[in-house]
């Protein structure tokens, strides 16, 4: 059994005590992984169309079913992304052969850069619009992340390789969020394809999610918080297109999402607080 | 053997792997380590089995995370100790990838948009070869993909394989004779005669300098393809093209007269898309003490970077288009419709108002005005009689302005608050 393979077993036992309202859809869900895509033995490799096809109904479903979040003070939450899930989920107006240009990230990038002249813009044409992912939520933070956007991706979870060189950061009013209540506490479902996820206490009452911080030496321990949104208004939204060269990286060599020094401290850290 | 309901306790299971990660029967499987392996010894083998896991979908989620292959790649090169040296082994081991493939008709959708997006992203001497040539018999219209990231959205990949040759030249070379450079010109004047891709071909003709909007082939095919102003029309509203926009917009503006026909609609849609506004009048003139604007019939594209474009016709093109602008085909209201009319926008303002202009709520005119606009609105407000006109553009009637008296108050409050003060003057809103 490979690394990633007991850090899901360790998720799910930790899941099943921590969420117990879940555990039914768990158990459907860990079916279908062993009978449809059962090759590697867990969900951290399927591809979008899969994971489309395994969660997209459920979590539509759970509308109804997830705690609303409490959200903090500040103005903002915000969101990293790459070029094509901004591009594409926002149904940004772009002419067709731009949406086929066969290197989004540069060309279609380079575009936006330019109009943006590093401020932050709306979404030309949003309103009316929704931006959603799978299962039609998107996962926010109250991190302010254009501030050292490395060490912030990392805090909330992401692994260096997730930080794609010409990304897009996204940014929604706190008070819009309020208003239209969009925003809820992740549940071990939502993350269920995820391999970093920190479950937390139903019995607790959380008020947000709790991303696993990767940022710091040593063990790994409880980041910033985050935030399920439902479908939101793209007129509500602006974005900023950040460049992350290589060399903002260099000190976080062993944080990509193979490494295995990352899924040991994972491993360990699923390990722990599945005794609690 | 664990399972998923019993995971390991206490005991933590790495005494059962070693540090390469191996299945229990010693052979290495999992994706972590084979990209371990790439990143820490990187060798032109490695990076050809890497790129056979990327076309194949063996790295889907990684595309998934990244966007596209070229992300993807760019991420393994962040990764490695010697970044330089990796990228040349990859360019050689990429341009022996592409040398090896065959395209042909029946390739798998999945893996040929794999293989365009590493062209098109890393733009191989080998790769314009493969594809061209493979155009002198063959197409790709038939293929759709689906990205990695999207939903709903779906990829014609021969479109997607002319926008990879387009990545060898988004300008002419400084040699034009060269031959892989006329191949390209070729591919693209065979594609001016297919409806799907014009708009792709004289774009890019255009912007080589190779075809003119004053041409009688770009002329036809944009009339009768008027979809494809979908294509022509964005590059032409970037700055780099300022200078020769103003013509060659103009030029396709009047091929799209009259305003009511489905190429001016779609004219303006594409402008509207992009931020821009297609302004048909501008300065105001006082009638019987009355401020109204005064329509001036040359239109003047207004872009979301502040930019102006005059859109400058001839003597012909502008009486044909004041004289499409006074009778556009829509009956004018009768004095019924027009209470209908004037009753229905009335309510739209009130609503507007009421639900965006609130205490702490950032309040822009701005949006109001595009929303009007969108309806064929403007309003006309004369401060001193608390008096104000909905004018229809299309008809130029007017209606009266009848509000409730707060939201009358609030419209002009905004109207006349200097743009720092109205937060301030939002909060005494009258209730």
């Amino acid at each position: 059994m490979t690394r990633k393979h007991y850090i899901y077993c360790y998720r799910s036992g930790c899941g099943r005590r921590r969420q117990p309202t879940h555990v039914s859809s768990l158990d459907a869900l860990e079916l279908a992984v062993r009978n449809k895509f059962g090759g590697k033995g867990h969900p951290y490799g399927l591809k979008y169309p899969e994971k489309q096809e395994l969660l997209g109904a459920l979590l539509e479903g759970l509308a109804g079913a997830r705690r609303a979040a409490e959200l903090p003070d500040s103005d903002y939450l915000y969101r990293i992304c790459n070029v094509e899930d901004f591009i594409y989920n926002t149904q940004y107006p772009l002419s067709l052969s731009d949406l086929n240009e066969p290197d989004l990230s540069t060309k279609v990038w380079g575009i936006l850069h330019t109009e943006s002249n590093g401020q932050w813009r709306p979404v030309p044409g949003g309103s009316g619009k929704q931006y959603a992912g799978c299962g039609k939520i998107s996962w926010w933070t109250d991190l302010p992340l254009p501030l050292d956007i490395v060490t912030s991706g990392l805090k909330i979870g992401m692994c260096t390789n997730w930080l794609i060189d010409r990304s897009i950061l996204m940014r929604c009013k706190v008070s819009h969020i309020r208003a239209s209540r969009l925003a809820y506490v992740p549940t071990i479902l939502d993350a269920f394809c995820q391999m970093i996820f920190h479950p937390r206490h139903e019995s607790k009452n959380p008020s947000s999610g709790t991303a696993i911080d990767l940022s710091r030496p040593g063990p790994l321990s409880t980041g910033a918080s985050e935030f399920i949104l439902y479908p939101i208004d793209c007129g509500q939204l602006e974005f900023l297109p950040i460049s992350i060269p290589s060399d903002m990286k260099k000190d976080y060599k062993e944080h990509h999402d193979n490494h295995q020094k990352l899924l040991g401290k994972l491993l360990d850290y699923y390990a722990d607080i599945s005794a609690s | 053997m664990t399972d998923d309901k019993n995971p390991p306790q206490g005991e933590k299971p790495h005494d059962e792997m070693n540090d390469d990660d191996y299945s229990i029967e010693g052979v290495a499987e999992d994706t972590a380590a084979v990209i371990t392996e790439l990143i820490e010894s990187p060798s032109v083998t490695l990076w050809k089995l890497e790129l056979q896991h990327v076309v194949n979908g063996g790295r889907d989620e990684q595309l998934f995370r990244a966007g596209n292959a070229g992300a993807y790649i760019r991420t393994l090169w962040a990764e490695m100790g010697d970044e330089a040296d990796a990228r040349a082994m990859f360019h050689e081991a990429l341009n022996e990838f592409i040398q090896e493939w065959t395209p042909w008709a029946g390739e798998n959708a999945s893996v040929l948009s794999n293989i365009l997006s590493l062209i098109g992203a890393f733009t191989p001497p080998v790769g314009f070869t493969k594809i061209a040539g493979y155009f002198t018999y063959g197409d790709w219209s038939h293929l759709k993909a689906v990205p990695h990231v999207g939903m709903g959205v779906e990829l014609d990949l021969q479109l997607k394989a002319l926008a990879t040759l387009r990545s060898y030249y988004r300008v002419a070379p400084v040699d034009d004779s060269k031959a892989a450079f006329k191949t390209y010109l070729r591919i693209l004047r065979q594609n001016l005669a297919r409806p799907q891709y014009f708009g792709f071909a004289a774009s890019q003709l255009l912007a080589l300098g190779q075809i003119k909007t004053d041409d009688a082939i770009f002329a036809e095919g944009l009339k009768r393809w008027p979809h494809s102003l979908h294509e022509i029309i964005p590059p032409l509203l970037s700055p780099h093209y300022r200078e020769t926009a103003q013509y060659d917009l103009g030029k396709i503006y009047s091929y799209c007269m009259p305003v009511e026909s489905q190429a001016f609609r779609i004219f303006e849609e594409v402008v509207q898309s992009r931020g821009g506004v297609i302004s048909r009048d501008s300065q105001p003139v006082i009638r019987d003490g009355i401020v109204d604007d005064y329509w001036e019939p040359e239109p003047i594209i207004l872009l979301a970077d502040g930019g102006k474009i005059e859109v400058n016709l001839s003597h012909e093109q502008m009486i044909e288009y004041v004289e499409s602008r006074e009778t556009t085909g829509v009956s004018q209201f009768g004095a019924e419709m027009l209470a209908e009319q004037g009753k229905r926008i009335n309510e739209f303002i009130t609503q507007y108002i009421d639900t965006h202009w609130y205490s702490g709520h950032e309040i822009s005119l701005k949006p109001l005005r595009e929303e009007l606009y969108v309806r064929g609105v403007k309003l006309q407000i004369n401060r001193d009689m608390g008096l104000g006109y909905i004018h229809f553009l299309e008809t130029n009637q007017t209606a009266p302005l009848e509000l409730p008296k707060a939201t009358f108050d609030t419209l002009l409050g905004v109207l006349y608050t200097p743009k720092r003060n109205i937060h301030k003057r939002m909060l005494y809103k009258v209730a």
